[in-house]
């Protein structure tokens, strides 16, 4: 790919980054922490090879046609997402990337990331106003809160049901019954606890 | 001694060779006469292109709100014009030319645009640029380092000021990767543009110049090169139409 494109292309990741870093108020501190450091990232498929520069106050994704750097990362780009999700430099092994981090700035990377706490709610009330991006936020929210509730009603509920069950196995004496009680024997039995749960 | 061999010393104006002091002198006239119509033939000579040559830069920039930009070089105001918008209220651009003729042309366009409140103007030599030390976000120097004498000065002159992860961008023409550009580019610059440039300018050896001048100067290798020896890390380069035109990039770290 043209190069002009690839430089473009990493700008325009960096400037959405830097505006949403902009919205974490901690950022500063953060970035003062790795600040005038810098990592090379290299993907072996498809290839292309980035430098991430860190000043005081931004983050600057460049192309870049280093081989090798004090802090480098090596792996397909499959890999380093991976670890990036991973969060972890333990987990590098296990997703395939190779690691060159004499500075030890990749693990003070990986902590960052996971601390990263933006505001996107005040990011998205810049585009839409203030009203519409709290409803959204709202909703939001909402909508995690009855995902969890669910997720925890229905771990409630199995194991009512699973306590229920072993009552009555019990009082059956049934002494074939050896099965694994830590989860669901069949899509059924979930659908029975979650039950359970809900129905008075 | 000293004083006669400083004397002696000599650098190149186009294909001619001129005594160091006289350079700045040369190119001022050469600036003078085309100031007029600069911008005009800058639509003519690149077909508009210079435009998106322009965009580009704006768009590796990196510049955010609240930034200090310096335009060295900035003549009649183009780029400056859109950092302008980029920087914001908080921000502040800084439009600088060595020509006072270049500059009174940026400085009318941008009052008639409209931008006043961000924005101030500066006859500056891009050797001894007269501001503190790390007090700009970004440089740009747009189809100006070949018309500087001592080309290393300004450069480390440039890095004194940029502050820290600040960016400096040289938008200038180079080398044509492609032989059988390199041909026709060197047949329109020689045998066109100079009538073009007489023809509206009524000034063909001004834009003999032009082509004289971009010959001279250095190709995109030496420049990251000199870019990199004066302090800059991260230096690249993007060629931008075959190279006819190359967009360096280098960071103070």
């Amino acid at each position: 790919m043209n190069d002009t494109a690839i430089a473009l292309a990493c700008e325009s990741i960096g400037k959405v980054l830097n505006r949403a870093l902009e919205y974490d108020p901690q950022t500063p501190q953060k970035l003062s922490t790795v600040a005038g450091k810098s990592l090379l990232i290299e993907s072996t498929a498809p290839r292309f090879t980035v430098s991430l520069l860190f000043t005081d106050s931004q983050l600057i994704i460049m192309p870049s046609d280093e081989c090798f750097a004090a802090a480098m990362l090596s792996g397909t780009a499959p890999a380093l997402i991976r670890l990036l999700l991973a969060g972890d430099i333990e987990a590098a092994e296990k997703c395939q990337v190779d690691v060159n981090d004499e500075d030890e700035l990749v693990p003070t990377l990986l902590s960052l990331s996971r601390e990263i706490d933006i505001d996107w709610e005040a990011l998205l009330a810049e585009r839409t106003g203030d009203v519409a991006a709290h409803l959204f936020g709202e909703t939001l929210r909402k909508a995690q809160q009855f995902q969890q509730d669910i997720a925890s009603r229905s771990k409630n509920g199995w194991a009512t049901y699973k306590a229920d069950n072993n009552t009555e196995s019990n009082s059956n004496n049934n002494p074939n019954n050896n099965s694994d009680d830590s989860k669901p024997q069949s899509p059924l039995d979930v659908i029975g606890a979650q039950l359970k749960a809900f129905l008075p | 001694m000293s004083s006669e061999q400083d004397s002696e010393k000599t650098t190149h104006f186009g294909f001619s060779e001129v005594a160091v002091e006289k350079k700045a002198e040369r190119v001022a006239d050469v600036f003078h006469s085309v100031a007029a119509k600069y911008d005009i033939m800058n639509d003519l000579m690149s077909g508009g292109i210079h435009r998106l040559w322009k965009r580009t830069t704006i768009e590796l920039s990196g510049v955010r709100p609240g930034h200090t930009v310096l335009d060295i070089a900035g003549g009649t105001g183009d780029l400056s014009l859109k950092f302008s918008r980029l920087v914001g209220e908080q921000g502040r651009v800084i439009l600088a030319d060595i020509n006072d003729s270049m500059l009174k042309v940026g400085r009318d366009r941008l009052i008639d645009s409209g931008v006043l409140n961000n924005i101030s103007f500066a006859q500056a030599d891009a050797q001894f640029l007269p501001f503190a030390d790390n007090s700009i976000d970004c440089i740009t120097i747009a189809f100006g380092l070949r018309n500087v004498t001592d080309k290393d000065m300004a450069l480390r002159s440039m890095l004194r000021v940029l502050k820290p992860g600040g960016r400096l961008l040289v938008l200038e023409f180079s080398k044509p990767k492609n032989p059988l550009l390199a041909k026709i580019y060197d047949t329109y610059s020689f045998q066109i543009l100079p009538r073009v440039g007489k023809l509206i300018a009524d000034d063909a050896d001004s834009y003999r110049y032009l082509a004289e001048s971009i010959r001279m100067h250095p190709d995109q290798q030496t420049l990251k090169g000199m870019m990199s020896d004066a302090g800059f890390s991260h230096c690249q380069y993007y060629n931008m139409t075959g190279g006819i035109v190359a967009l360096h990039r280098g960071i103070k770290g």
